[in-house]
């Protein structure tokens, strides 16, 4: 139990961040307690959100959720329920309703200082294109052909290019994914391994498992890799052709894998 | 075809929900556009649910053509219903007058001029900065692509978005179709549903989180209608600003707009506040109070299912939460049943969810 409310509570915490909206919140919905008359909105933004924060912070219901719902990591969630901008600006403009001009600043300064802009998060960069994706990764999908239509395509690509390219195009199939790579998820992936983690990227290693003929079709024809990767030998001298160079990355095509896919075809729709 | 992309989405993200949503605001006491847009996308979700998830389930790599032939028939059959009965019932009327009343409200008033052209200003910023600016988020590897597998290949949730290979329906994710109106919309308007994520769709759902809040203001200010220009400004303050942690409605608007659970808390939550407030104003008057005062928050409940299954719980708990202090507050059973009533499309989404978890879904 006490675990329980302990948990509730850290999330809360992680919840209010670095900002103190949360603190101004809470001073709202205290004023609003005490000086709001009508009783619709006393209902809306006194009584119903003082229900659901009791709600949310009961053990039972938290029980429930963990038990029954989703896991712990989603129980922010439920903090959603709670109209916490509502009740900040509506207690704003009750405040200023005296003195709206300096009253507006005021609040509007109290809103920009206890929050936090949100484009000045690390991850936020300048788009470059309306797909939102970074433009060497759509010129490099661009040259991702396949010789035989309808036959997918599957590519290997360094883990800054791996949440994009099937943004961009979903007939390129990667040989690992984000399941690969999220390290809260813990999965093992024998490519990433071998592609991405080694220190030395072993294209002996590396091309037995991807033109490994349990794979059928799906051995994989393109490699993207870093111009500054260290290796232990030129692709080139393994069968594979330098289609073109972006932004610090080459696009190598597999001929040998392309060989395969055609030999497993033969006598199909797909090659007579 | 740039002038077919622009018509297509000014036709299906403005006209159609306005169309839809006009025939649900009819039997209102207050009717505005701005009410007619926000319950129209309901209507919208609401029907495109009700039309995929069947066709999900029961064919073959759930084949996204049957959406598109099945829905878009439904689609227009919903908005000239709605239009209808808004024209029937002098809605339309009443939705121009007091738009016009607002603006000339606006424009006579110096100060209402000024407090009304910052708030389209700081508006103008935002909608600017969502667009030239990129926040990563690795959730978009799965629900952009989920949408764009749809639209270039045609089937639905039939293989790993991460990687491409054929899966294994999710069922987590499956029956929550928001990421397949995407595709609906891009497929019908020819554009790319990763363009319409990243740059349209961004464009539509901040205005319509706005509008609907400011909706809520109306109520909450209806005495004092000269600080509703102060209210839409503090709340977009509050957009802008409030991305205290990664965790927060105002961080999952401006950076994931596009996927369920951002459109479910910025959205769909001030929905259900916005109909408590209709509610409560009608079971304020002494009139014997009906189920049809809650059909707009059945409706809220029932679009709850397209964008996560965790909004159908989170709204549940608020619509009866609700029902429970207007209870109490009236000192009668009757809120409490029917906003147990309304939860009842909520409660069949939980049973068939479960249900395809734990049993499989062929």
């Amino acid at each position: 139990m006490v675990d329980n409310i302990k948990d509730v509570f850290r999330v809360i915490w992680q919840y209010r961040g670095s900002g103190f909206l949360l603190v101004l919140y809470f001073i709202a919905l205290i004023y609003l307690f005490i000086t709001e008359k009508d009783k619709k909105n006393r209902f809306l933004v006194c009584y119903l959100p003082l229900t659901l924060l009791l709600i949310y912070i009961s053990p039972v219901y938290y029980r429930i959720y963990v038990l029954g719902i989703d896991a712990v990591g989603t129980y922010y969630r439920n903090l959603w329920m709670i109209p916490v901008a509502l009740t900040v600006v509506y207690a704003g403009c009750k405040v200023i309703s005296a003195h709206r001009r300096i009253g507006a600043v005021i609040v509007a300064a109290a809103i920009i200082l206890c929050g936090k802009f949100t484009y000045t998060a690390v991850e936020s960069v300048r788009a470059e294109n309306a797909y939102h994706i970074p433009q060497y990764v759509c010129d490099l999908c661009d040259e991702m052909t396949q010789d035989i239509d309808g036959v997918e395509i599957y590519a290997c690509v360094p883990l800054e290019m791996l949440f994009y390219v099937r943004q961009y195009d979903s007939s390129i199939c990667l040989i690992y994914g984000r399941e690969a790579v999220e390290p809260v998820w813990g999965y093992y992936d024998r490519y990433y391994e071998a592609f991405e983690l080694a220190e030395t990227l072993d294209w002996d290693e590396v091309l037995e498992l991807t033109r490994d003929p349990e794979r059928g079709i799906g051995v994989v024809t393109y490699f993207v890799v870093p111009e500054d990767r260290d290796m232990d030998s030129d692709p080139v001298t393994h069968g594979l052709k330098e289609i073109t160079k972006d932004n610090g990355y080459i696009l190598y095509k597999d001929e040998i894998a392309s060989e395969q896919i055609r030999e497993v075809l033969k006598g199909t729709l797909y090659v007579e | 075809m740039i002038i077919y992309q622009i018509l297509m989405c000014i036709l299906i993200l403005a006209v159609i929900p306005v169309c839809m949503g006009a025939g649900v605001i009819s039997g209102f006491k207050s009717r505005s556009l701005a009410s007619s847009l926000a319950f129209g996308y309901l209507v919208m979700m609401v029907s495109f649910e009700l039309v995929t998830v069947p066709i999900l389930l029961l064919t073959d790599y759930g084949n996204f053509r049957y959406v598109l032939w099945i829905y878009t028939p439904v689609m227009i059959l919903l908005a000239v219903t709605g239009m209808v009965r808004a024209i029937r019932k002098d809605c339309l009327k009443e939705m121009i007058d007091s738009l016009k009343r607002d603006l000339t409200g606006i424009l006579h008033d110096r100060e209402q001029l000024i407090v009304w052209a910052i708030a389209a200003l700081i508006l103008i910023v935002i909608l600017i900065l969502v667009s030239v600016r990129v926040i990563f988020d690795g959730d978009d590897a799965y629900y952009v692509v989920q949408s764009l597998i749809a639209q270039q290949k045609g089937a639905m949730y039939s293989s790993n978005p991460y990687t491409g290979r054929a899966a294994a329906i999710d069922m987590r994710h499956a029956l929550a179709v928001f990421t397949m109106w995407i595709s609906y919309v891009g497929t019908v308007a020819h554009i790319h549903t990763t363009v319409l994520c990243h740059s349209i769709l961004p464009l539509v759902f901040i205005p319509l989180t706005v509008i609907i809040y400011g909706q809520v203001g109306g109520v909450l200010l209806k005495d004092r209608r000269e600080l509703c220009g102060y209210f839409v400004i503090f709340t977009e303050l509050f957009i802008l600003f409030g991305r205290v942690s990664m965790y927060t409605p105002e961080a999952f608007l401006l950076a994931r707009t596009w996927q369920g659970k951002a459109v479910a808390a910025n959205i769909l939550i001030p929905m259900v506040l916005l109909t408590f407030a209709h509610i409560s104003g009608e079971i304020s008057r002494d009139e014997p109070e009906g189920m049809s005062t809650w059909l707009p928050m059945l409706l809220v409940n029932a679009s709850a299912g397209i964008f996560s299954s965790l909004a159908v719980v989170l709204v549940c708990v608020m619509i009866c939460a609700g029902g429970l202090v207007l209870a109490i507050m009236k000192r009668r059973l009757k809120p409490f049943l029917y906003a147990f009533l309304s939860c009842i499309p909520g409660l069949i989404y939980m049973v068939l969810y479960l249900y395809y978890t734990y049993f499989g879904w062929r």
